[in-house]
This record gives C-alpha cells, sequence and structure tokens, in this order.
C-alpha cells in the first residue's frame, strides 16, 4: 500500500503591498494500518485529553473551531501536558481551523478553551482543592504538598501553612496574568489564622509576586516586588515596590507609606481579604469592609520577562519567612484590570464560577 | 483591513474500503501588522531543539512547515525550561517524515518559542510564519 492519504496546503496574504503565497498539491503520504477518527468535543477551561478512537500511530489531522463568535475568549488551545501543567502549542481562533499536520508520535493532545472575559481583564483563579488552575494562560506549578483537607472554607481542599522543611509552598509560574503593573486589579481570597494555638514570632507571607529571571551578581531574584503580608497582630499588609529595589510605593507598616489594615484578622475563623486597585486608590476590604484606603499612583515593578513572572503561595521574599503549621487560605483570584469592589460588600459564600465557553472542537485523524 | 490570509484545507484517504474526505476553502483571516517571515533552517540533531528564527514577526500568525529533506526525518514543537536549573525538554508537536508538509497551524497566543529537531542526521526545514 502507498499513497492511501492525500492533502494539499494553501496559504496566502495579500496586506496592501505585502503579497505572499504558498500552494502545494498532490502531497502523499502512506497509511499501513486503516485507522481513522472524527470527533466532535465540548471544551472547557480545564483541559480534556483528545480521544484517538482506535488509533494507535496517529499521522494526519486537522482542527476546527467550531465557535462562531468573535471574542478571543472562544478561541481553542491544542497543547500537552508536561508535568500535570497543559501548555498550549497552538491555537485556533473562532471559526478557524488548523492542518493538514501530521501528529508527533506517543503525544497525547489536549485541548482546552479560554474562559469568558467581557472586558480586557484576565482572571487567575484557584479553588486550591487540588492545583487546578483557571487562566487565560498557561502556567506551571510547583507544590510542597500544599493542598489540605483538614480546614476549608470551599470545596474539599485548602492551602495549609508549614514553616518546616520543606515549607508549604505553592509556586505558579508563567502568564501575562501574573504581574500588577499600573492597572486596576483585584486580588481576593480567604485566611484563617489560629491564634489560639499559635503564637507569632514573625509575619505571615500570603503571596509573593516576583520574577526570577532577572539575575543580579549578588541575588537570582528581586527581593522588593509585589507582596502581600498579615503582621504577628493579625493585620493585613501590603507591599509594593515600582523600582525592585525598596518598598518606595507601599510598606506594610504604619508612617507615610501606609499598607496596612485599621482591623485585624478574626482569629480562629475565616476571612476574606481583599486588595483593590483602582486608578491610585489602593484598598484592603477585611470581611467586606474598607479597612485601608491611600492612594498610590505608580507602576508596580515590571519584570523584563513579564510572561515568566512567578506567583508564590506562603512565602516572603523580602521578608524570607513562611507561613507557619495552622495557617490556612483557600479560594483565590487574582483579576488584572477590573476593580472589582469600590464600596463594601458581602464576602462571597460559595466559590467562584469562571464561566467555561461551550466551544465545541472538531477533528479529523488519520492513522499511519 | 480585513481577511488578508486566506488558506484552504484539504484531506482525503482511501484505504481499501476505508474512505474519507474533508475539504474547506475560503478560510480568512485578518492580518492587523503587516509581517512575514520565510526561512530554511538547517535542523541539527540533539537532544534539545533548536529555536526557529521568526525574524521580525512579532506576533506568530499562521505557520506552515515543509521538511526538505529526501530521507530523514524531523520533529517540531515547543521547548520547556521550568525554574531554577531543570534542563530544557524537548515536546514535539509534529513529526515531518521526508518530504512532508504540515499547516497551516496557527501558533497564535502560544508565548513559547517553536523548536525543531532532526533525529538522525539533519535536515532542511523551510518554513512561512505570518504576522497577525
Amino acid at each position: 500500500m502507498s499513497n492511501e492519504i492525500r492533502y494539499n496546503l494553501s496559504m496566502s496574504l495579500a496586506n496592501g503591498n505585502l503579497k505572499d503565497s504558498y500552494s502545494t498539491s498532490g502531497l502523499q503520504a502512506n497509511q499501513n494500518v486503516q485507522e481513522m477518527v472524527r470527533n466532535m468535543v465540548p471544551l472547557s477551561a480545564m483541559p480534556v485529553a483528545l480521544d484517538y478512537g482506535n488509533i494507535t500511530n496517529p499521522g494526519l489531522a486537522l482542527f476546527s473551531n467550531l465557535s462562531t463568535e468573535t471574542d478571543l475568549a472562544y478561541t481553542v488551545g491544542v497543547g500537552v501536558q508536561i508535568s500535570g501543567n497543559f501548555s498550549t502549542c497552538f491555537s485556533i481562533p473562532p471559526g478557524q481551523q488548523v492542518g493538514p499536520v501530521f501528529l508527533a508520535d506517543n503525544v497525547p493532545l489536549w485541548a482546552k478553551s479560554y474562559p469568558v472575559s467581557t472586558n480586557s481583564s484576565t482572571t487567575f483563579l484557584m479553588h486550591l482543592d487540588d492545583l487546578s488552575i483557571i487562566s487565560t494562560y498557561d502556567h506551571s506549578i510547583y507544590d510542597d504538598e500544599s493542598i489540605s483537607s483538614a480546614n476549608v472554607k470551599f470545596g474539599t481542599g485548602s492551602w495549609a501553612g508549614r514553616s518546616g522543611s520543606p515549607a508549604s509552598i505553592i509556586t505558579v509560574q508563567y502568564g501575562m496574568d501574573l504581574e500588577p503593573e499600573e492597572e486596576n486589579f483585584t486580588i481576593d481570597f480567604w485566611a484563617f489564622m489560629p491564634w489560639g494555638t499559635l503564637s507569632l514570632t514573625e509575619p505571615v507571607p500570603c503571596f509573593c509576586f516576583n520574577d526570577p529571571s532577572i539575575e543580579t551578581e549578588t541575588e537570582s531574584y528581586v527581593p522588593y516586588h509585589f507582596e502581600i503580608i498579615i503582621d504577628t497582630d493579625g493585620y493585613p499588609m501590603i507591599f509594593a515596590s515600582s523600582t525592585g529595589k525598596s518598598w518606595d510605593m507601599i510598606s506594610g507598616t504604619d508612617g507615610p507609606l501606609n499598607g496596612k489594615s485599621s482591623i485585624a484578622l478574626t482569629p480562629d475563623a475565616w476571612n476574606h481579604i481583599a486588595i483593590v486597585r483602582n486608578g491610585s486608590n489602593w484598598r484592603i476590604y477585611l470581611n467586606g469592609e474598607i479597612t485601608l484606603d491611600i492612594t498610590v499612583p505608580g507602576s508596580v515593578f515590571v519584570s523584563i520577562k513579564k510572561d515568566e513572572a512567578v506567583l508564590r503561595f506562603g512565602m516572603s521574599y523580602h521578608f524570607a519567612t513562611y507561613a507557619p503549621t495552622g495557617f490556612y487560605m483557600d479560594e483565590f483570584r487574582f483579576i488584572k484590570g477590573l476593580a472589582e469592589w469600590t464600596q463594601p460588600f458581602t464576602p462571597p459564600t460559595a466559590p467562584y464560577v469562571v464561566d467555561s465557553v461551550p466551544v465545541n472542537l472538531f477533528y479529523v485523524i488519520y492513522g499511519k | 483591513m480585513a481577511n488578508e490570509i486566506r488558506y484552504n484545507i484539504s484531506i482525503s484517504l482511501k484505504n481499501g474500503y476505508l474512505s474519507d474526505t474533508y475539504a474547506t476553502s475560503g478560510l480568512q483571516m485578518d492580518q492587523t501588522n503587516q509581517g512575514l517571515f520565510r526561512n530554511v533552517v538547517s535542523v541539527p540533531v540533539g537532544s534539545i531543539g533548536t529555536v526557529l528564527d521568526q525574524g521580525n514577526v512579532i506576533n506568530k500568525g499562521w505557520t506552515v512547515f515543509s521538511n526538505l529533506d529526501t530521507t530523514n526525518f524531523v520533529q517540531i514543537g515547543i521547548q520547556y525550561t521550568g525554574p531554577g536549573m531543570i534542563p530544557s525538554l524537548f515536546y514535539p508537536v509534529l513529526k515531518l517524515l521526508a518530504g512532508q508538509q504540515s499547516g497551516p497551524v496557527y501558533l497564535g497566543t502560544s508565548s513559547k518559542m517553536w523548536v525543531a529537531k532532526a533525529d538522525t542526521a539533519p535536515v532542511n526545514l523551510f518554513y512561512i510564519v505570518y504576522e497577525i
């Protein structure tokens, strides 16, 4: 048998005086075993493995995004799983198709659609029931057994502190949605502080945003970036830098750069903490009440390689501390580009739902 | 501007009594900024891939690949480097046997660099990238 598969390629460009054309026809390939699959799969923000049917050796394939919408949010990403993290290899805009392409051997492909975005904001959400991330962007994630079911606000799990060795840290890397910059944003999460059994000697880090790609002769990271910390008395604090060299924007202590909440967390209870930037206005909302209201212009330090930004749960770069055992966080969300709250509010009573777009992906695969 | 990029897709299979055909024509896509890159690169054999230069193209759009070698295959995919000192790992997505072509592929929102890797001997890979 030979040349059972035939295919053509045709692509052209005409943009003003820039013109280009590439076309080949009558291309052929062999298929040794009678195998093929046609399938349509509904996609959501959670990646799913593409079913190859009975195909043992995938060969030629094409993919079609059946969405007729024009929003980027309806784009389909096709990619691979790397250490449990979905990594987009190529995209399929609404109504577009990709192929024919010859697939690599023994590399299962996965696909997802991107979350709905009704404005220019991006949403990064972790329920912390597991290590799943709901985001427009791909991320890599590293964990030191941080998810626990011992004390949860929503769902089946939460992030549990542990300052021993290894410390309980979740590291999320990559993604343009992890740089606060100078845009409006909303960060909110739940925190549980067990003062009844815990005597704190140093601040409790919730999150730090940073970028390890910038290296100096003495440092492999920039210690001044953006951090959210709870002090030893239970007061949430913001630290922000525009230079990467000092806390020149907001320093989480009393004083001219005050970034400290006026109210402490309720001990031995779940507290909702929201950090909201609206223009130059920065606020902390503790359980829906405004507990910090300051005006600070400027841009949070922007790394050279924005897409390598890092978010770490339970660690402070600057203070070199880790969150202690007994401290829990749940339902973390970071919206970049939107100040969700500008007035006191009632904290959420349920985990967030980021709408998954019901995109259907159609694909054809011929076996080799 | 609209519909500056046009492409067609056509594949068919006939293997004994098993036959299948899929063809669509007149597919269109916008190109906001003028830009394209055509290149032939000699892809070496190695444990990791060779980054495919995209010239002055900033926002990678539609791409076609053609293996110009008459004997050997080439794999195309993404390369992944974890935080710290984790070595780069090559993840093939496409595998082009001698003379085979693939595309158009929309690289789009993937921020990762595409790389290619030969297996038994260096191969020449021709590719075109359109700006979006």
